[in-house]
């Protein structure tokens, strides 16, 4: 289940306007995850609420691709390498889950969830409140951030 | 059915004293045009024609009604009449003439409200017109044809939900919703008069009645809060239009108002769209970064060598099921499947393999060379570019703003500070509306706190919480369940009629607009929800250029009545105050495909561009009403030159039809 602290939640709601470009709450999840990933920043959610129980249709076609994602930071984030035959076996186990619309197990998406915190974390530590809309956020986000991601 | 609006009579209120003929035919469409000087009091008109037919007035306050006394030398009118004149025809091409009479006592703030429910007949007390209109006539439906402020940019905008209000009132939704109400009290009120002695229902009583207190509090702040929200934006209306009348005094200011507003809506929208598109491909997370592309090739490289075992666990799988021993014919006994068994784990499925294989397809994709992080990162540049643009934009309203203030004389400094003030308390207001009225979710712990809760939406769900908690542990289950689903029932009929509603009326509103707008125009409706979400090829858009924005809302009130199978005339303040004159023309000679009768209260900034359109349009009836005052003496003196049939004087204001007159005679703001 895709959990959002709730501080995080009060955070960014200004953000979600039905007018675009982030219309519903996973949008903003998607944002913080792809920080947390990025920066390899994971943090428990300590008062999370459910938003969603799976990948609402928007991000069907990113499923495979959030998985991919969670499996490489995981595997950097361990201190080992991608070419290691058993890591990367154990890891795909762990992670991925053939009979879950979601592509991965629940104990993934709770990795999932603690990425998306540990990005939410890392935002508000430059941003203490959020900006007034959405399209300022993306161009925060791009100019302090984006370069930051994945160096790793 | 269709209603039109025949005559209105006024005596002893904010306007002259009149009786205004509107024209209507029995087919094919007419464009009546009125034009007052600012401060004649359209507004009296547009809220007494909207008050009488929705019997509305009646609930007035004393203040309110004392409010609409003309005032003569410092003296208020002691009493007053406002009469409306509605025509209905009915499929039998039978018409039935309705008269709907206020009878105003200024002296102690009340009023008498009369019924004529048919030609011939005698009045009757009360707002009683013919049952199969009443439906029709409520307040939130009214609203529908009678274009009023923001009226156009409530249906289109994000955080309005005048578009769903008036689906909900025109279909009977708001019905269901009341009587979903109905069946929680009844229950509710069961569940109350339990009397089980038991401990813990005791508790959870009294936390219930700290929840109905909490909520209470909570519906009484909310309802503050809305009814002070109104009155702001009441308040920035007149605002606007004084400060409207302030630059229009300025030499030139007018005109480059407009074309400031049209710069930022350009801006605007310009950026909502492109914003999107950058959200799109940001939702492709291969293309955040370069570094992230190599790392993911590396891990796919990896992946490809490891040559993990694929279909291998269901090969097993199958194996120990068909039980038809090893493929080297070797019989399988317990010690070799408990083996298998033990190892199977190891190995991936099928479907764990497709998966894998989407992954390296996905790799693959993001590193053949289109560069998909180049691309996201020049849509970033381009989305600085029109940041920049917007803010130019808004520093050149300021700029203006500020300069237009400078020049104006005291009084019209004052407005100026005056709108920006209200603007203020408007954005407070809508914030704690907002807050007050948020649909969160409601956890174990939050519902052990009422004194936290901050909206009487949560307080409203806290209580069905617990009012189901306490049934079940009163012995009613069975009538928790039947409530439940009875609920539910309810519910979906009605979300369900409400989104087939929306989808239908979304087609037609597109239909319409094919109709209306000129070929080649970049705009439709993409979903109607609470609002009517504009957009194009799937990209949503704020709102469209002024003109568009009309006829997307008269579209969308056009096909609401003409799924509710009734036609009524619209009626519109201002009609293309938000267009610039080029667009001007277009939208007035489309008005008349509209609906069988237009009724617009047109000012003197209005009529370039405008009137030209409507006169190539057909069939327009030009009406001209001012004050008997030395400031329209000019228009007295043009008056006396006109065929006496077209002019009707009375002790304080003229009336004029001629068509001549009305172009010649502009009226409006400058004649403040």
């Amino acid at each position: 289940m895709f959990k959002l602290d709730k501080n995080a939640v009060k955070w960014g709601e200004g953000l979600i306007n039905k007018n675009g470009p982030m219309v519903i709450e996973f949008d903003l999840y998607y944002i913080f995850l792809i920080v947390g990933l990025g920066l390899k920043q994971s943090q428990p959610v300590q008062n999370g609420s459910v938003f969603t129980k799976n990948y609402p249709k928007a991000y069907e076609a990113s499923r495979h691709k959030i998985a991919a994602l969670l499996l490489y930071t995981d595997l950097k984030a361990s201190g080992f390498e991608v070419n290691n035959k058993a890591n990367v076996k154990s890891a795909i186990s762990e992670t991925l889950s053939s009979s879950s619309y979601n592509f991965i197990s629940d104990d993934a998406i709770e990795k999932l969830n603690g990425y998306a915190n540990g990005g939410y974390h890392a935002i508000k530590d430059v941003l203490h409140s959020a900006p007034p809309n959405a399209s300022i956020f993306l161009n925060i986000i791009n100019d302090e951030f984006l370069p930051e991601l994945f160096n790793f | 059915m269709k209603v039109s609006i025949k005559q209105i009579e006024a005596n002893g209120l904010r306007c002259p004293d009149t009786l205004i003929s509107f024209k209507n035919k029995p087919t094919g469409p007419v464009i009546n045009l009125l034009q007052m000087p600012n401060g004649t009091g359209k507004t009296t008109i547009i809220e007494l024609l909207q008050g009488a037919l929705t019997g509305d007035v009646i609930n007035w306050s004393p203040a309110k009604i004392k409010s609409y006394a003309r005032k003569t030398e410092g003296d208020l009118a002691i009493e007053g009449l406002f009469k409306l004149t509605i025509s209905i025809e009915r499929n039998d091409n039978h018409v039935q003439i309705v008269v709907f009479q206020i009878d105003f006592d200024f002296h102690h703030g009340k009023v008498d409200f009369f019924t004529t429910p048919n030609k011939g007949a005698g009045m009757e007390d009360g707002w009683t017109p013919p049952k199969d209109l009443r439906q029709y006539i409520t307040k939130s439906c009214v609203e529908v044809f009678v274009f009023k402020g923001d009226k156009v940019k409530d249906i289109i905008s994000s955080n309005k939900e005048d578009a769903e209000v008036t689906i909900k009132a025109f279909f009977g939704i708001d019905s269901i919703e009341g009587f979903v109400g109905v069946v929680k009290d009844n229950f509710r009120n069961r569940v109350s008069k339990t009397t089980v002695n038991d401990r813990n229902v005791k508790s959870e009583k009294a936390l219930l009645k700290r929840w109905d207190d909490r909520c209470a509090l909570l519906k009484v702040k909310y309802e503050e809060f809305t009814k002070k929200l109104e009155d702001y934006v009441k308040e920035e209306k007149e605002l606007k239009d004084n400060w409207g009348d302030v630059i229009s005094k300025q030499k030139g200011a007018n005109d480059r108002q407009i074309e400031i507003k049209s710069k930022i809506e350009g801006a605007k929208n310009e950026l909502s769209r492109h914003s999107s598109l950058v959200f799109e491909q940001l939702k492709n997370p291969f293309s955040l970064s370069n570094n992230l592309i190599s790392g993911l090739v590396t891990m796919k490289d990896s992946l490809d060598r490891m040559k993990l075992p694929g279909a291998s666990r269901t090969f097993f799988d199958e194996l120990i099921a068909e039980d038809n021993g090893c493929i080297c014919g070797r019989e399988l006994d317990g010690d070799s499947i408990k083996k298998i068994e033990e190892n199977i784990d190891s190995y991936l499925s099928s479907n764990e393999i497709n998966i894998i294989n989407d992954i390296k397809r996905g790799i693959s994709e993001a590193n053949d060379g289109s560069s998909i992080v180049d691309e996201l990162r020049s849509m970033f540049d381009e989305l600085n570019i029109l940041h920049e643009r917007h803010e130019d934009a808004l520093n050149e309203k300021s700029v203006f703003d500020q300069n237009a203030k400078r020049n104006a004389d005291k009084d019209g400094s004052d407005v100026f500070d005056k709108l920006t003030k209200i603007t203020e308390k408007i954005v407070k207001a809508r914030t704690a509306e907002r807050s007050l009225s948020k649909n969160s979710s409601l956890s174990d712990d939050d519902l052990k706190r009422p004194e936290k809760c901050n909206s009487y939406i949560v307080a409203e769900k806290a209580q069905d919480k617990l009012t189901e908690k306490i049934g079940g542990m009163s012995d009613m289950l069975k009538d928790v369940q039947a409530n439940q689903i009875l609920q539910k029932v309810i519910t979906t009929a009605k979300d369900k009629a409400l989104i087939h509603l929306k989808e239908h009326l979304t087609k037609l509103t597109n239909q319409k607009l094919k109709e209306t707008l000129p070929s080649g125009s970049q705009i439709k409706v993409l979903e109607i929800d609470k609002f009517v979400q504009l957009g194009w090829n799937n990209i949503k858009q704020n709102e469209g250029s002024g003109a568009q924005n009309i006829i997307v809302a008269y579209s969308f009130a056009r096909s609401v009545l003409e799924e509710a199978s009734i036609e009524f005339p619209l009626i519109v303040d201002h009609p293309v105050a938000q267009v610039d004159i080029a667009n001007r023309e277009s939208l007035g000679s489309t008005l008349a495909s509209m609906m069988h009768q237009f009724i617009g209260f047109l000012i003197d900034t209005e009529r370039p561009g405008f009137l030209e359109g409507v006169n190539s349009s057909g069939d327009v009836h030009y009406i001209s009403l001012f004050s008997n005052i030395k400031g329209n003496a000019s228009f007295i003196d043009s008056i006396k030159k006109i065929n006496n049939d077209e002019t009707y004087i009375t002790d304080n204001g003229y009336l004029c039809y001629n068509k001549d007159f009305f172009i010649e005679n502009s009226m409006g703001a400058s004649n403040v």
